[in-house]
């Protein structure tokens, strides 16, 4: 049972702050995050949940990123059917690919390009979540290796000296 | 967890089943269905006793449509859109295999969204509301279309294999006549019969199995391995073809609601690259891709053994191995019977081949609903064990 609905969509709506911060600073210091977005070939996508508001838009080329928080169309949108499997997403609790065998998302776009937007966030997640955390949601874990916990270490200064701004 | 199972289509099986779709037909108030179909099935009789039942009926007929190739196109359903709408139809008809089913699908999205754009709706979920009444008859039992949403259309401007998916394209009706796949021959009876195991297996065995699919899957294995070399010999055994009717439709109603896997993921890359039909490029990575699923799976194939054996004890482990073992003899009983080829090689692969068909499957959907994760090393593993 989904307890909590409205403290979990507060935790959400932090929980996508990170997101999206973790998607700007990874595409310029994680190279097969870059790699992972761009050879999806997607130039626009949006992650939404039904009926809260909360949405994140990433627009991206060969040189930037930019992710808010706009309404705009994209070519690619997720959306979650509810709050508490995009909580359960975002939390690390199961991964993206299981939210979509759940049937938690409606997906609009090309499925072999969220197919490979999928692969990217599993990229942003083994990166944003301790291991411990995350080896449990995915099929397949391999233990991240020193450059990646680095990145996981600059990444949280780069949060926190930034929040706020 | 929460779970969604959908089985929306009206299903009418057995023999003389055909003759019950005029009613059907008309209690959903349809007075100008267009019949799409093609060469094969007119060819082959089935178009005739069809329109025996209409006519015994008093049920009109007034628009067939026959041109649709073996590996359907958005021109010809575009083609068959302008029909649609010249003859002012009210309904939709599919008879044929996959490729017909899949062009009236995506006829019905045109006609729901009013669009002729068809690629503008391609993809997941881009389908807004339900279209017209329609019913598909299959003339092969295997791709379990008849109850399924997803349809793949070929793009001739960007040479690609299009998806659409939306629970909208489900049919109203499907209707499965054993008589009308009575001529199908040997190799295609094969082909179709592994696809609708495989759907069986890896929806069975995949990441959003569930207890509703997972009944179906299981009976659907049952009688596809008592049924299918049966077909294949006497091809004029009706109660053979009724079986693997039935056997694919659950098989289809399965994976609509639970997907396939990576066996799946690797038919599609290598029959779009060597050009073969979907069904026989499953039969070439379905022993494979279960080996590599072996691991994560042994659960559930160990309980498929009992749809095919009930008296072998054992560990888990032991069990899962004796059902692959199980799988591999019934392939190549099948191989021997229909002649389909045993191998990639055999199938006109080459090895530069390789890389395009490693990165078409990692590129397919199939492959998120696998507990294995698609990686190139799987992909490649696969394919060596396939040679």
């Amino acid at each position: 049972m989904c307890r909590f609905v409205k403290s979990k969509e507060l935790f959400l709506r932090l929980l996508l702050s990170v997101f999206k911060r973790a998607v700007v600073f990874l595409y310029h210091n994680d190279s097969a995050f870059k790699s992972a977005l761009l050879k999806s070939g997607v130039r626009c996508f949006s992650i939404k949940v039904l009926k809260t508001g909360l949405s994140v838009n990433v627009v991206l080329d060969e040189r930037r990123v930019l992710v808010g928080s706009s309404s705009k169309r994209c070519e690619l949108e997720m959306v979650f059917k509810e709050l508490c499997t995009a909580f359960k997403t975002f939390s690390g609790l199961i991964s993206l690919e299981e939210a979509f065998a759940q049937k938690g998302i409606i997906l609009k776009g090309s499925i072999a390009k969220a197919l490979a937007i999928t692969r990217a966030i599993k990229r942003l997640q083994v990166l944003v979540f301790p291991d411990f955390w995350i080896k449990r949601v995915f099929k397949e874990f391999k233990k991240t290796g020193a450059r990646e916990k680095l990145v996981f270490y600059k990444f949280y200064l780069y949060y926190i000296t930034s929040f706020g701004r | 967890m929460v779970l969604e199972f959908s089985v929306p289509t009206k299903i009418i099986a057995g023999s003389d089943s055909i003759f019950r779709l005029s009613h059907e037909l008309e209690l959903r108030g349809v007075k100008r269905p267009i019949l799409l179909t093609d060469k094969g099935v007119m060819d082959a009789g089935v178009y005739s006793i069809v329109r025996m039942a209409f006519d015994e009926y008093r049920f009109d007929l007034p628009l067939v449509f026959k041109d649709i190739p073996p590996e359907t196109s958005v021109k010809s359903v575009k083609e068959a859109y302008r029909l649609f709408k010249e003859g002012n139809c009210d309904g939709i008809i599919a008879l044929g295999g996959g490729s017909v089913i899949d062009t009236a699908k995506a006829l019905s999205m045109m006609v729901s969204e009013g669009t002729d754009d068809l690629i503008g709706l391609s993809g997941a979920d881009n389908i807004t509301k339900k279209g017209v009444t329609f019913a598909a008859i299959p003339t092969t039992a295997g791709t379990g279309s008849e109850v399924t949403g997803v349809a793949v259309i070929f793009d001739e401007i960007s040479g690609s294999k299009i998806a659409f998916a939306s629970e909208f394209l489900i049919p109203d009706i499907a209707v499965l006549e054993p008589e009308l796949t009575i001529s199908l021959p040997k190799r295609l009876t094969a082909a179709s019969g592994i696809d609708a195991l495989s759907h069986a297996i890896e929806a069975y065995i995949g990441i959003q199995s569930n207890e509703m699919s997972k009944a179906l899957s299981f009976r659907a294995v049952k009688l596809i391995f008592d049924n299918l070399l049966k077909a294949i010999e006497e091809g004029r055994d009706k109660g053979a073809r009724y079986s693997m009717l039935v056997a694919s439709t659950m098989a289809g109603m399965a994976f609509s609601n639970s997907m396939v896997g990576i066996v799946h993921s690797l038919a599609h890359a290598a029959g779009a690259v060597l050009h073969i039909p979907h069904g026989v490029a499953v039969s070439l990575f379905l022993n494979a891709g279960l080996k590599e699923s072996f691991d994560r799976s042994k659960g559930s194939l160990s309980e498929l053994l009992d749809a095919v054996r009930c008296d072998f004890l054992g560990s888990e482990g032991e069990r899962a191995g004796e059902f692959l073992n199980i799988v591999g003899d019934f392939l190549r009983e099948v191989r021997r019977l229909s002649g389909l080829p045993s191998g990639l090689l055999e199938a006109g692969y080459k090895p530069e081949l390789k890389a395009k068909i490693v990165e078409l499957a990692l590129s397919d959907g199939s492959s998120i609903f696998s507990r294995v994760e698609l990686t190139e090393d799987v992909a490649e593993r696969m394919i060596e064990a396939s040679l």
